[in-house]
C-alpha cells in the first residue's frame, strides 16, 4: 500500500507551562486529505496540540511541519503569511469579524494576501456551506450555526493545506453540530481537504477517519474509523481499553 | 459598596490615570493662572499679569471643556465595558442605587486626585508663567514665593470634581440599568437606536444655535456667540451619533483595500463612541478654525487700509508711534522745506485736535490735497463738500449726512461719509473751521508723496535732510511702519493660535484614549484577525487608520463650526473700532488637513503598537 502523504507532522514535540507538562514528547503525522479528530480530557493537551501544529503557539523542543515547512524556522512574519495562505481556522466562538458582513468575512484571508477570490472555487465553497442568501448579513445577524458555516467557507477560501478546528460544536446545538460536522466531512470527501478537529463530544468524533487520545501531554491512543461507541469506550477507561 | 468602589479603582488605575490625566491639563492651567495672578497681587504688579491671567483662564476654561468630554466618554466606554461585571454586582445584591452611588463616588474620587495633581503641575505652570511674564513683558514678579490662597485651592477643587461628577451622571444612571443577567451573557456592546426625543432635541439645539449667529451680526452683540458655541456643542454631541458613522464612511473613502476597509468600519462602528471622540477634537479645530478666520479678516481689513493709504513720509513731532493724538506742533518752516523739495509730489498738512468732550479727534486738511494721498472711500457725500461748515465723518460715527453738530465754536454739518480705516477715522473738516474748534494755527503732521521716477531712498535723504535744523521732528516711512504692525498683528495671532492649538491636542489625546479602549474591547477580534493571517503591520495600519479617520471627523466637524463662528465673529467685529473683512483663510485651513491625518496617526501611534502585542493565543483561547 501507498504510503499517504502527510500534511502536518509533529516529531517529538513538548511544551511546558510553569509546572505542567502540556506536551510530553508528541510525535503525530496527519495525512493529507483525511478528517483526524483529536481527543481527550480537558488539560491533556489536545487544544495546546493544535495552537502548535497550526503555528498559533511555540513549543520547547521537538520540531512541527506544514507541507514540508519547518515551523519553528519561521519569524512571526512567516508564520502570519503561513496562516493565511497555507491554514484555515475555525473556532469555538468569535469566529467572525463583526464588522464584515459574512461575504467579507469569507474572503478576509485572500484580501489580506492582495489576492482576489477564484470565482467558481469561490462559487463551490459558498454552495457547500449553503449560504447563499445569508452572504450579506452582518455576523450578528446570523445564527450560531450559520457563524461556524461562514467560518469553515473562509477556512476553505485559500485552499489551505490543512483546516484546523477547534472545538466547532462545542457552542452549538446539536443539529446547527451535525451540520457543520457534516459540512467538515464533505469539504474531505468532495474537496479533498485535509481536517484536524479538536473535541471532547464522541459524536462528533464519529465524522473523522481517525482519532488521537491524549492524556497528561501524551498520544495514549490512535483509532481508525472511529465509531462513536469506541469512542466513549475510550473515554470511560482509555487505558483499561487500550 | 465604597470598599469594592476603591478596589475597583485600583483595578483599573491606568485607566483611571488616563481619565484623569484629561481633567488634569486644564486644571493645572488654571491653577497657575489664579496662583500667578495671587502673586502679582500681592507684590502689586498687577498690569502686566491681567492679560496673561485672561488669556490663561480661558485657555484653563476651554481645556477643561474638552477635559470633561473626553472623561463623560472614557467613563461611558468603561461602564459598557464592566457591564457583566456590573451585572454580577446586581446578582449578588447590590441594588441600582449603590451602583449609581459607586460610579459617582469614582467620579469623585478621580476628581479630588485630578484637583491634587492639577494643584501640583499648576505650581509648574505658575513658575513658567512666571518666568514668561519678567522676560516677556518685562515685569517684576519676586523669584520666590508663589501664592497659593485659600481661594485657588477651592476654585482648583471645584473645577475638577464638579464637571467629573457632572459627567459621571450619564454613566451612572446606565450603569445602575444593568440587568443582573447581564453576567451570564457576554454582552456585546449594543449600537443603541437614537431616540426620537434626542433627534428633536438636537435638531432644535442646533438651530438656535445657528440662530444666534445672524442676530449676533445684525445686533452686533458678540456676547451673543458664546450661548451660541455652548449649544452647538450639546447639539452636535445631542446628535453626533446620527452622522458620525456615515461621516466617518465617507472621510474614509480614500482608504482601499482590507486593512483600509476594516479601519473605517471600525471607525464607523460605534457611532456614538466617533461621534462623542470627534466632538471632543471638534472643540480644539473650531477654536483652530475661528481663531485663524478672525484673524485673517482683521488682516485683510488691514491690508485693505494700507493700499488706500498712499503716504510715503509722514513728518511730525510726536514720537515713535505715529498716532496723531500725540503729534505735538511744528515750526512752520518745516513745510515750507517739504513743499520745496523736488523730491516729493504732494504735501499735505493735518492738523488735529481733540474738541469735543467725549475726546474725538478732529482733523483739519485740504480735502483735495488729502484725496491725492489717502484713499478715504467716501461712502456719501463728497470731499469737494467738506468747505467751511462741512464735516466728513466716518461710517462708524454713526451721523448720517445732514447731521449737525456743534464743536467749539463751529457749527458743522455732515457733508461726506467715508470709510473707516485703521489709522484714520476722525471728523475732518476744512482748515477754516480749525482755529474755531479750538485748534492749533501750527501744524502738525506732513503727509508727503514722493514723486513718480524719484528714488524712494534719495527722497528720504532730502526729507531728512531738509528737517535737519528741527529738534524733535522725525521722519516715518509708512511702509515700515505698516510692517512693523503687521508682524506684532502676526505674534498676537501666532499666540492665540499656540493657545487653541492646546485645547485640540487634549482633543487629540481623547482620540488615543479612546482607541486604547477600544483596542482592549476588541481584544479577541484583533486575535481573530492575526489568527487568519493579518500581519502585525496591517493590524497597526488598521487602527492608525481609524485614528486618522476619527481625527478628520473632528476636523470636518470643528471646520465647519469654526467657519460658522468666524463669519459671525468677523461681521460682529466689523462694526467695532476694528477694521474686519471676512476672509477664508484657504492656505492655513488647508494646511490643517495634512496636520490633522499626522494627528490622528501619532493619536494612533500608542494604540496601534497596543493591538500588535495582542497574544493571538488568548485572545482566540478565551473561553
Amino acid at each position: 500500500m501507498k504510503e499517504p502523504v502527510v500534511a502536518v507532522r509533529a516529531v517529538g514535540v513538548s511544551k511546558r507551562y510553569a509546572k505542567v507538562t502540556a506536551l510530553d514528547d508528541v510525535s503525530v503525522a496527519i495525512s493529507a486529505g483525511r478528517f483526524t479528530a483529536v481527543l481527550g480530557p480537558s488539560g491533556s493537551g489536545k487544544s495546546t496540540l493544535l495552537h502548535c501544529l497550526a503555528g498559533l503557539d511555540t513549543v520547547d523542543s521537538g520540531a512541527l511541519y506544514i507541507e514540508d515547512v519547518n515551523l519553528r524556522s519561521l519569524d512571526d512574519r512567516q508564520l502570519t503569511r503561513l496562516r493565511r495562505d497555507r491554514v484555515g481556522f475555525v473556532f469555538q466562538s468569535f469566529n467572525l469579524v463583526p464588522t464584515l458582513t459574512a461575504a467579507e468575512n469569507v474572503v478576509l484571508p485572500l484580501r489580506l494576501a492582495g489576492r482576489t477570490p477564484d470565482r467558481s472555487w469561490m462559487e463551490r465553497v459558498i454552495e457547500a456551506v449553503r449560504l447563499g442568501d445569508r452572504l450579506g448579513h452582518r455576523p450578528a445577524e446570523l445564527s450560531g450555526g450559520q457563524q461556524q458555516r461562514v467560518a469553515v467557507a473562509r477556512a476553505l477560501v485559500a485552499r489551505p493545506a490543512v483546516v484546523f478546528a477547534d472545538e466547532p460544536t462545542g457552542n452549538l446545538d446539536s443539529r446547527a453540530g451535525a451540520d457543520v460536522l457534516t459540512l467538515l466531512r464533505r469539504c474531505v470527501d468532495e474537496f479533498g481537504q485535509t481536517v484536524v478537529m479538536v473535541t471532547h463530544d464522541p459524536v462528533a468524533a464519529g465524522y473523522a477517519d481517525r482519532a488521537l487520545f491524549l492524556a497528561d501531554g501524551r498520544v495514549v491512543d490512535d483509532l481508525p474509523s472511529p465509531t462513536v461507541e469506541q469512542v466513549l469506550d475510550r473515554q470511560r477507561g482509555p487505558r483499561a481499553a487500550a | 459598596m465604597i470598599r469594592v468602589t476603591l478596589r475597583g479603582l485600583w483595578a483599573r488605575r491606568w485607566r483611571v490615570a488616563l481619565t484623569g490625566f484629561a481633567a488634569v491639563v486644564g486644571v493645572a492651567v488654571v491653577a497657575g493662572a489664579l496662583i500667578i495672578s495671587d502673586t502679582a497681587d500681592r507684590s502689586g504688579s498687577t498690569e502686566e499679569v491681567d492679560l496673561v491671567r485672561t488669556i490663561m483662564l480661558l485657555a484653563g476654561g476651554v481645556a477643561v471643556l474638552v477635559g470633561t468630554f473626553i472623561v463623560n466618554l472614557t467613563m461611558s466606554v468603561t461602564i459598557a465595558q464592566r457591564t457583566r461585571e456590573l451585572g454580577l454586582l446586581r446578582c449578588i445584591g447590590a441594588d441600582q442605587r449603590q451602583l449609581r452611588r459607586s460610579v459617582l463616588l469614582e467620579a469623585l474620587v478621580v476628581g479630588v486626585l485630578a484637583a491634587l495633581a492639577g494643584l501640583a503641575a499648576g505650581y509648574g505652570v505658575a513658575m513658567a508663567l512666571r518666568a514668561v511674564i519678567n522676560t516677556g513683558f518685562q515685569g517684576d514678579l519676586p523669584g520666590d514665593g508663589l501664592v497659593l490662597s485659600a481661594r485657588t485651592v477651592f476654585t482648583v477643587f471645584a473645577v475638577a470634581c464638579v464637571p467629573m461628577v457632572l459627567s459621571a451622571l450619564v454613566p451612572a444612571r446606565r450603569a445602575g440599568r444593568v440587568a443582573p443577567v447581564a453576567a451570564l451573557h457576554d454582552v456585546v456592546p449594543s449600537v443603541g437606536r437614537l431616540r426620537t426625543w434626542r433627534i428633536v432635541a438636537g435638531v432644535l439645539t442646533l438651530a438656535v444655535a445657528f440662530g444666534t449667529l445672524p442676530v449676533a451680526v445684525a445686533t452686533r452683540q458678540g456676547l451673543l456667540l458664546l450661548p451660541g458655541a455652548a449649544l452647538t456643542l450639546v447639539g452636535v454631541r445631542l446628535l453626533g451619533p446620527l452622522f458620525a458613522g456615515r461621516l466617518a464612511e465617507v472621510v474614509g473613502v480614500p482608504l482601499r483595500g482590507a486593512v483600509g476597509e476594516l479601519g473605517r468600519r471600525n471607525a464607523a462602528r460605534s457611532p456614538d463612541r466617533t461621534a462623542a471622540t470627534a466632538s471632543a477634537l471638534m472643540i480644539g479645530l473650531a477654536l483652530l478654525t475661528l481663531v485663524n478666520v478672525i484673524f485673517a479678516s482683521i488682516e485683510a481689513a488691514v491690508l485693505d487700509d494700507y493700499h488706500r493709504d498712499r503716504v510715503d513720509f509722514q513728518v511730525w513731532k510726536g514720537g515713535p508711534d505715529p498716532t496723531v493724538s500725540r503729534a505735538a506742533p511744528m515750526d512752520p518752516r518745516v513745510i515750507g522745506r517739504l513743499r520745496g523739495l523736488p523730491e516729493l509730489s504732494a504735501v499735505v498738512t493735518v492738523d488735529c485736535v481733540a474738541a469735543d468732550d467725549q475726546g474725538e479727534m478732529f482733523c483739519a486738511a485740504d480735502p483735495g490735497q488729502l484725496a491725492r494721498v489717502v484713499d478715504l472711500d467716501i461712502t456719501q457725500g463728497s470731499h469737494t463738500a467738506v468747505s467751511a461748515g462741512g464735516v466728513a465723518v466716518s461710517e462708524r460715527s454713526g451721523r448720517p449726512l445732514g447731521a449737525t453738530m456743534h464743536v467749539g465754536h463751529a457749527d458743522l454739518t455732515v457733508t461726506a461719509v467715508y470709510h473707516v480705516t485703521d489709522n484714520f477715522n476722525a471728523y475732518l473738516l476744512s482748515p477754516a473751521d480749525f482755529a474755531r474748534i479750538g485748534g492749533d494755527p501750527e501744524p502738525m503732521t506732513a503727509l508727503t508723496q514722493v514723486a513718480p521716477g524719484v528714488d524712494k531712498r534719495a527722497a528720504r535723504s532730502a526729507v531728512v535732510s531738509a528737517v535737519a535744523g528741527f529738534p524733535g521732528v522725525d521722519v516715518h516711512d509708512r511702509a515700515e511702519f505698516h510692517e512693523h504692525d503687521l508682524a506684532q498683528f502676526r505674534d498676537a495671532s501666532a499666540v492665540y493660535r499656540a493657545l487653541t492649538g492646546l485645547a485640540a491636542l487634549m482633543g487629540l489625546f481623547g482620540v488615543a484614549t479612546t482607541l486604547a479602549l477600544s483596542i482592549v474591547e476588541r481584544r479577541r477580534e484583533l486575535g481573530l484577525l492575526r489568527a487568519v493571517g493579518m500581519q502585525r503591520r496591517q493590524l497597526r495600519s488598521m487602527v492608525r487608520a481609524e485614528g486618522v479617520i476619527v481625527a478628520l471627523v473632528g476636523a470636518a466637524l470643528g471646520l465647519i463650526v469654526g467657519i460658522l463662528f468666524g463669519w459671525a465673529a468677523a461681521g460682529v467685529l466689523a462694526h467695532s473700532s476694528q477694521p474686519t473683512r471676512f476672509t477664508l483663510p484657504i492656505g492655513a485651513l488647508a494646511v490643517l488637513l495634512p496636520l490633522v491625518v499626522a494627528a490622528g496617526l501619532l493619536a494612533a501611534a500608542v494604540p496601534a503598537r497596543l493591538a500588535a502585542r495582542v497574544d493571538v493565543l488568548r485572545a482566540v483561547t478565551a473561553e
